[in-house]
């Protein structure tokens, strides 16, 4: 076998008649350091003659002799164009130089195995540069990619604490729906907390099957791939320092919009005059009542005078103790994040090394949280670059601290009396109850909330540890033998300490106080605090090796491979206990009796036993996978990408031969502008690309055999020391796993200069061996089924584009990303009831109907309210009607109202950035429409029960005509939960979501030496940022925003600088 | 060449990572368990809080209670319509809890059964088939008294699923009331066999709770000899162990304790809607039966402003004990007795509990001038209220024309009356039709 070792390329293009007249050109081309640019593109202008740099940078080009343009281009490097005559003696040296950040940079996008040059992509890729990571400030690194990647959304409303992002529609109805996160080539296992976002130097987030495939079975949700900075970015050291302080507006406990106290005041005293709390008051359990009850209460029993009463109740009419835990409680939080980074290069050796700080001080006095971070590595080479090796550490040290709760009571409790006194505020018993229990040797039963600030002691601590050895043996310059590990460890334990100054300590020491026959008292929950400990260790060793082979064969052939195999185990246990007659200063606890069921001190009727908190938990998790890839390259104009990967994985129970599942993609692409029909047209760069290929999901609680669950019992349990078991499956033999096919189309384009650039995609995805539940007879024991048989489609377009306006010393560019997703399930046998459907707006679980999204907004029609009395209407057999009985049982899925998807059809975001010498200020505007919501209103049953109501009461129907301004029906006279359910569920409180929002603005100054020369360091940026702006316009009335109907959107402003020494 | 030669070597290598025997036959998570060990069966049968919990539709259908119009509102409406004995109870798009939870406990026993069959035949197995068996037998007889017709009026046409085998996909055997029966029958016959004498905790069953059973089965198909013969087997065991009411205190907000003497077997009926309900008054046609003199009054009721509350539940709080309690085995052997004609040994038996019952010997002595039957199954009704028997006796009696006046309810001033004996069944749910035959 022959060694190529000096230039690789090329020959002559096969076919040439002059090939007398060859003549021949040799060069190298270096980075400015002089390292060499091994796979550098060297080009002939409008020809055919391409060269690619071997290893050591080199290229030897043959050409018919004459004078030409030639091109260099490489990744990451500014492309440079030069005239060269053929024949020329000598080696032509060619100096490539970095691509500043200003400048659009040929992206590299990552797929977490390579790094591929985006022109040289087929797949569909979302690329987040430095600049774009950085642009936002906050501890989360995937806020990062809010409102910035085109596709990807961030969830609001009820799905977003389980779902919080979906990329291209989702693809599941039960199993895990969130997408892979990657950092640094390994799927990343600890919490997204603890990486440090000023580490990240890119994000790319994989869309299609060619892009995900690669990842296989877990990559059905899309893969978000995650770059931290490595040393060999930069060449001398360099020190770069950023710090940044955000002031965040506390929550707003006015969002939702609340009926008037005086009202609601008047409310309660009528149901006192109908005796409705007459049960409650002679309740056995002592349930609490509020003061105005207690105090109707007194004046009825001839405790208090009248005129002590009313002045009472007058009293309270003023209160609000909203206002008492807005003075007393909250506060802006407040978040500073300082971050350090040093990187170096020398020939043989990089190095990295970071340190990040952050710490916040959350809107709630007294409480907060800190993260500390470090990030180091060094890559070396040997051999004369035969062998390269690395090691990479990550470690991240997360702590909060939680020293006072938010204190709750009826709507009028005053937390401090008028001389700023702390307050008694009602909590579980009744006043009358407490007070005739003093002075019986129990523990103070009072609860007064502000003497509890600070007295909490609720810690947790986390440290997550990532170590990444890698050794990389380059055999042959084609060939290279990849050897990759990772071992991560997650430790988190969390300590709750309340002692007995609290009142839950103390009443749980009094509720299961014991009154002996002689009346003594004893106490089988101690006195002393109460500790819960829980504590939870996880930890990964994923193991890859791994084969790449690069060559380039003839003049235009480029082959690139990629083989390797995985194999990970993943592996969690966990944890927690409880212990009664802690004293925190000896550590020393008290052993007590979790079996003996004890007669309740305020109802001796009622008996339980110590609740023991006590559980274990424990998981595996493992993975053997062989993935392959190959790209093939021709003359830098044609691409075909093709992949495949099987996972296994222990599911359990299963048998063997479908633990597995075989994925692939293959994927094209190719550059038009190259071909001649389109050179010189003013078009520099237009590629289409297309990919097919599937992906995959699994959920790996469910199981082919027959299984179990041990449970344990709970306190009110009459047998809590019985081991028992529960069973969760039946079998089910055809258990798969999920298989998402997904084809993508686009287009890329971009005019001279960049001035017009962008991409277009066209996306389908059908998935299909969904888990679904479907309802099986109960007489087979069970009453639904999970399978292998739901099927969803999605399809939907991208548009990203990129509008330079201007590039000069003004500088102003637009970006514009536009997304739209339409989801529909195929096939669904389980039909959810009207009542699921109808709760769906409120709630976080789909509920699958053929034809329409897994997302819907369903309703009653709505007939307006009745003009004589007010009472909300919907429609029976065609008529308006006011039978709400009669409505529910002729409800179908049919006949109830659709109003559209619940999750945004259409959305995106509008960035304009514009720079003036050292300033930049960016925009971000962000837009959503094509769903429905549904708002919350006034609920007349709670309100009837005694319980505070929503603002619309204000505005309700309270006399004939009053149906012309408003849709709230009128109070009726007694609780009615057909009237209120009928109106709850009603179209009268469905909204269209559509609005746009200013999302955010950035503003900053940067320092640089060549404008600057007095500077003492090399460059700096002085930044703000402003966040959460708010709504621009929004569809719908509603005074509240569509997206957060239940808690505001917190305003924030942030301030830092960023200092590169 | 060299190039190949390398990939095949490294392809070699990979190759061997997959084989790695039992790497991926970890199970995923660690409380999950493949029910394979005597161990397991026996934590699958303790599963208490779903085996000993009992439909609240016998209690609903009941006379032992009525409500007043308000809260009847607030109930479900498929509560609404038991209560007023409708025809069709469950909407069509509805599933019936009671029924579920039923056919739960029956696949629960048939997992156990099946698993037990690979294990042999230890003492501990065989137990543990046992109560399987127990399980399966006590589910099929709540199921027949619910959704099928008294079995004295006739084979009848009216059939319910029946699945003997754990195999979800199989489908079920449809079977009339005596084919039901006969299997109770059959698994409790099998079960005695198979049982240990007592159990350790009252949520499992042992073979006196097989033989009480087994007396509510005959009594329920009018075999008074055996249903006798199943009485006396627990009664001579268990002969002491009945409580004086006179020891107890009224006074108590509970009276009664959780697993107290006359507790053979745990069970509990629980509702939000319906058992825990201020507005779940004791039938005041009932209240009016308890003389002068008869301590359960004050054990048992509360007096509120609207009714009588009940707080007398051998669970010792306002849940229903719904399990087998010892007092039912007196009344089912004095039934037994007086229909056998064998009156004045029927009322021997009624005077033993009746001693610890009624105040003084005259208290209850005043009542034996009465017809024996009507004593007896008024008696019947006054011990065993809010026990979730009452439906079983309503059946029993209706079929056999004992009732005085079938009961009725009122409702929003409109009269309902229960309906004719061959009709006192629930059809299965049209859901559950719609799914058996898709």
């Amino acid at each position: 076998m022959k060694r190529y070792l000096i230039c690789l390329l090329l020959t002559v293009c096969l076919g040439h008649s002059l090939y007398s007249q060859v003549a021949v050109l040799k060069g190298r081309v270096t980075d400015e350091s002089g390292l060499a640019l091994p796979g550098a593109f060297v080009r002939l202008m409008d020809t055919d003659y391409t060269a690619l740099c071997d290893e050591s940078g080199s290229f030897t080009l043959e050409a018919p002799a004459g004078k030409y343009s030639l091109t260099v281009s490489y990744i990451g490097m500014e492309p440079q164009e030069l005239s060269v005559e053929f024949p020329a003696a000598g080696l032509l040296e060619i100096r490539l130089l970095a691509q500043s950040l200003d400048l659009s940079a040929v992206d590299v996008v990552s797929t977490g195995y390579q790094q591929i040059p985006k022109e040289r992509a087929t797949g569909s890729f979302a690329h987040l540069d430095q600049e774009l990571v950085q642009r936002r400030v906050g501890a989360n690194v995937l806020d990062r990619l809010e409102d910035v990647t085109s596709g990807l959304i961030f969830n609001q409303g009820p799905q977003a604490a389980n779902d919080p992002i979906t990329i291209r529609g989702r693809s599941t109805i039960f199993s895990n729906s969130q997408p892979l996160i990657i950092v640094d080539n390994f799927p990343y296992d600890g919490p997204m907390e603890n990486i440090n976002p000023n580490d990240v130097a890119s994000i790319t987030v994989l869309k299609d099957a060619a892009a995900s495939s690669i990842w296989g079975a877990r990559a059905g949700n899309g893969v978000i791939v995650i770059t931290t900075h490595r040393g060999r970015e930069s060449q001398a050291l360099q020190v770069s320092l950023n710090s940044n302080l955000t002031v965040t507006e506390p929550r707003d406990l006015f969002h939702i919009p609340q009926m008037s106290i005086p009202d609601f005041i008047g409310i309660e005293e009528q149901l006192f005059g109908s005796n409705f709390y007459r049960a409650l008051e002679t309740n056995a359990n002592k349930p609490k009542l509020s003061p105005v009850v207690e105090t109707l209460i007194a004046r009825r029993d001839g405790k208090i005078s009248p005129a002590e009463a009313d002045a009472r109740i007058a009293g309270y009419r003023q209160a609000d103790i909203r206002r008492d835990i807005e003075s007393n409680y909250l506060q802006p939080s407040l978040n500073q994040q300082y971050a350090l980074a040093l990187r170096g290069r020398g020939k043989q050796h990089s190095y990295h090394l970071s340190l990040g700080y952050d710490q916040s001080k959350a809107d709630l006095i007294d409480n907060s949280s800190s993260r500390w971070t470090m990030a180091g590595g060094n890559q070396w080479k040997f051999l004369g670059e035969r062998l390269e090796a690395g090691i990479d550490l990550n470690l991240a040290r997360q702590q909060s601290n939680t020293r006072t709760a938010l204190p709750n009571g009826y709507a009028y409790e005053s937390l401090a009396d008028e001389a700023g006194n702390p307050g008694l505020v009602t909590q579980l018993y009744s006043t009358r109850y407490i007070e005739s229990v003093e002075g019986r040797g129990l523990l103070d039963w009072r609860y007064i909330p502000l003497n509890e600030i600070g007295k909490l002691d609720h810690r947790t601590e986390a440290y997550d540890i990532r170590i990444s050895p890698s050794l990389k043996w380059n055999i042959t310059p084609d060939l290279g033998l990849g050897i990759y590990y990772q071992y991560w460890s997650n430790l988190s334990s969390g300590r709750i300490r309340n002692s007995q100054e609290l009142f839950y300590t103390r009443d749980l020491i009094n509720k299961y106080t014991q009154v002996g026959t002689d009346g003594a008292l004893s106490y089988p929950v101690p006195m002393g605090d109460v500790l819960d400990i829980r504590e939870n260790k996880s930890y990964s060793h994923t193991f890859r090796p791994q084969l790449t082979y690069a060559k380039v064969f003839g003049s235009a052939h480029f082959l690139n491979v990629l083989a390797g195999a995985e194999i990970k185990d993943h592996q969690g246990l966990g944890f927690s206990d409880r212990f009664y007659g802690y004293q925190d200063d000896m550590g020393s606890s008290v052993p007590v009796d979790w079996i003996s069921r004890y007669p309740m001190y305020f109802n001796p009727g009622s008996q339980v036993s110590i609740l023991s908190a006590q559980s274990h938990s424990g998981t595996t998790d493992r993975f053997v996978s062989y993935y392959g890839n190959v790209g093939y390259d021709y003359r830098h104009r044609y691409f075909l990408t093709l992949s495949a990967r099987k996972d296994q994985s222990n599911i359990f129970g299963v048998e063997a031969n479908r633990r597995g599942v075989p994925l692939w993609s293959v994927g094209g692409a190719w550059i038009l502008s190259e071909e001649k029909f389109l050179s010189g047209s003013n078009m520099p760069f237009l590629k289409l690309r297309a990919t097919y290929g599937y992906s995959g999901n699994v959920d790996k609680r469910l199981s082919s055999d027959v299984t179990a669950r041990y449970v344990n019992f709970l306190f009110y349990d009459v047998l809590p020391q019985m081991r028992a078991a529960v069973l969760v499956n039946p079998p089910n033999p055809d258990l798969r796993w999920e298989k998402i096919r997904m084809s993508n189309l686009a287009l890329d384009w971009e005019t001279q200069n960049g001035l017009f650039a962008g991409s277009l995609e066209y996306y389908a995805k059908h998935a299909s061996d969904l888990l679904g539940e479907y309802s099986v007879p109960a007489s087979s024991g069970q009453t639904s089924f999970t399978g292998n048989f739901a099927e969803t489609q999605t399809r939907g377009i991208d548009l990203s584009m990129n509008v330079r306006w201007f590039r000069k010393s003004f500088g102003w560019s637009t970006n514009l990303l536009l997304s739209q997703v339409r989801e529909k399930v195929l096939d669904f046998e389980k039909i959810p009831t009207v009542n699921n459907l109808l709760g769906t707006a409120f709630s976080a679980a789909p509920q699958p109907i053929v034809g329409r999204p897994l997302y819907g907004i369903y309703s009653y029609h709505w007939a307006g309210l009745s003009p004589d009395k007010g009472n909300p209407m919907g429609y029976l057999d065609g008529e308006a009607s006011e039978d709400y009985l009669g409505m529910s049982r002729a409800a179908t899925i049919e006949n109830l109202q659709y109003h559209g998807p619940a999750r945004p059809t259409v959305f995106g975001a509008l960035r304009n950035d514009f720079s003036y010498r050292g300033f930049a200020l960016s925009v971000n505007i962000s837009y959503r429409f094509g769903y429905y919501y549904k708002r919350r209103s006034i609920d007349y049953f709670t309100l009837l029960r005694g319980e505070i109501g929503h603002g619309d009461f204000d505005r309700r129907w309270q006399e004939p005509g009053d149906e012309e301004f408003t849709q709230i029906p009128s109070l009726p006279a007694t609780a009615d939960t057909r009237r209120n359910a009928f109106y709850s569920n009603s179209g009268a409180l469905i909204e269209k979501g559509d609005h746009i929002r200013l999302n955010d603005i950035r503003l900053s100054y940067g320092f640089a030496k060549d404008r600057q020369p007095w500077l003492p360091f090399r460059s700096a940026q002085l930044y703000g940022y402003a966040h959460n702006l708010g709504i621009l316009w929004k569809a719908s009335d509603d005074g509240l925003d569509p997206d957060y109907q239940t808690s505001k959107p917190l305003r924030s402003v942030s301030f830092g600088l960023q200092i590169d020494f | 060449m060299k190039n190949i030669k390398y990939l095949c070597l490294l392809l070699v290598a990979l190759a061997g990572l997959g084989s790695c025997e039992g790497y991926l036959d970890e199970k995923y998570e660690k409380s999950i368990l493949v029910p394979k060990s005597v161990e397991d069966v026996r934590a699958l049968l303790d599963y208490y809080t779903t085996l000993n919990d009992n439909p609240l539709i016998e209690f609903i259908q009941s006379d032992d209670w009525v409500t007043d119009d308000a809260n009847w509102q607030r109930l479900a409406p498929w509560e609404q319509n038991a209560y007023l004995w409708q025809e069709q109870v469950f909407e069509p798009v509805e599933r019936s809890t009671d029924y579920s939870k039923l056919n739960r406990k029956i696949f629960t026993a048939n997992v156990s059964l099946d698993v037990l069959e690979d294990l042999g035949s230890s003492e501990e197995s065989q137990q543990l088939k046992g109560e399987a068996l127990f399980v399966r037998a006590m589910a099929y007889f709540q199921l027949a008294q619910l959704f099928l017709p008294s079995p004295m009026l006739g084979e009848g046409e009216v059939k319910i699923p029946v699945k003997l085998i754990a195999e979800v996909s199989q489908p079920a055997q449809w079977w009339n009331v005596s084919e039901v029966l006969a299997q109770v029958e059959r698994d409790l016959l099998d079960s005695f066999e198979l049982m240990p004498a007592g159990s350790q905790f009252k949520n499992r069953p042992n073979r006196r709770v097989v033989q009480a059973v087994l007396a509510r089965l005959f009594l329920y198909t009018e075999r008074w000899e055996e249903a006798l013969e199943a009485s006396k087997y627990v009664l001579e065991l268990e002969a002491d162990k009945l409580m004086d009411y006179h020891k107890m205190d009224a006074l108590a907000p509970y009276p009664f304790k959780l697993f107290n003497s006359e507790v053979l077997y745990y069970g509990i009926t629980s509702s939000f809607s319906v058992t825990a309900s201020a507005a779940t008054f004791v039938n005041p046609d009932l209240t009016e039966k308890y003389q002068k003199g008869d301590l359960r009054t004050g054990l048992f009721f509360t007096k509120g402003a609207k009714g009588s509350l009940f707080k007398g539940s051998y669970n010792g709080d306002y849940n229903l004990f719904t399990g087998i309690a010892l007092p039912e085995l007196y009344l089912t052997g004095a039934e037994a007795l007086v229909r056998m004609g064998r009156t004045q040994d029927g009322l021997d038996l009624l005077g033993i509990l009746a001693r610890n019952r009624y105040r003084t010997p005259e208290d209850w002595e005043l009542n034996l001038s009465r017809n024996p039957l009507d004593l007896v199954l008024e008696e019947r009704q006054k011990e065993q209220v809010f026990r979730g028997t009452r439906w079983m006796d309503v059946k029993r009696l209706a079929a056999r024309g004992e009732m005085e006046e079938l009961p009725f309810r009122e409702i929003g001033g409109q009269r309902y009356q229960i309906s004719e004996p061959a009709r006192l069944y629930l059809g299965v749910p049209a859901y559950e039709l719609d799914l058996e035959f898709r």
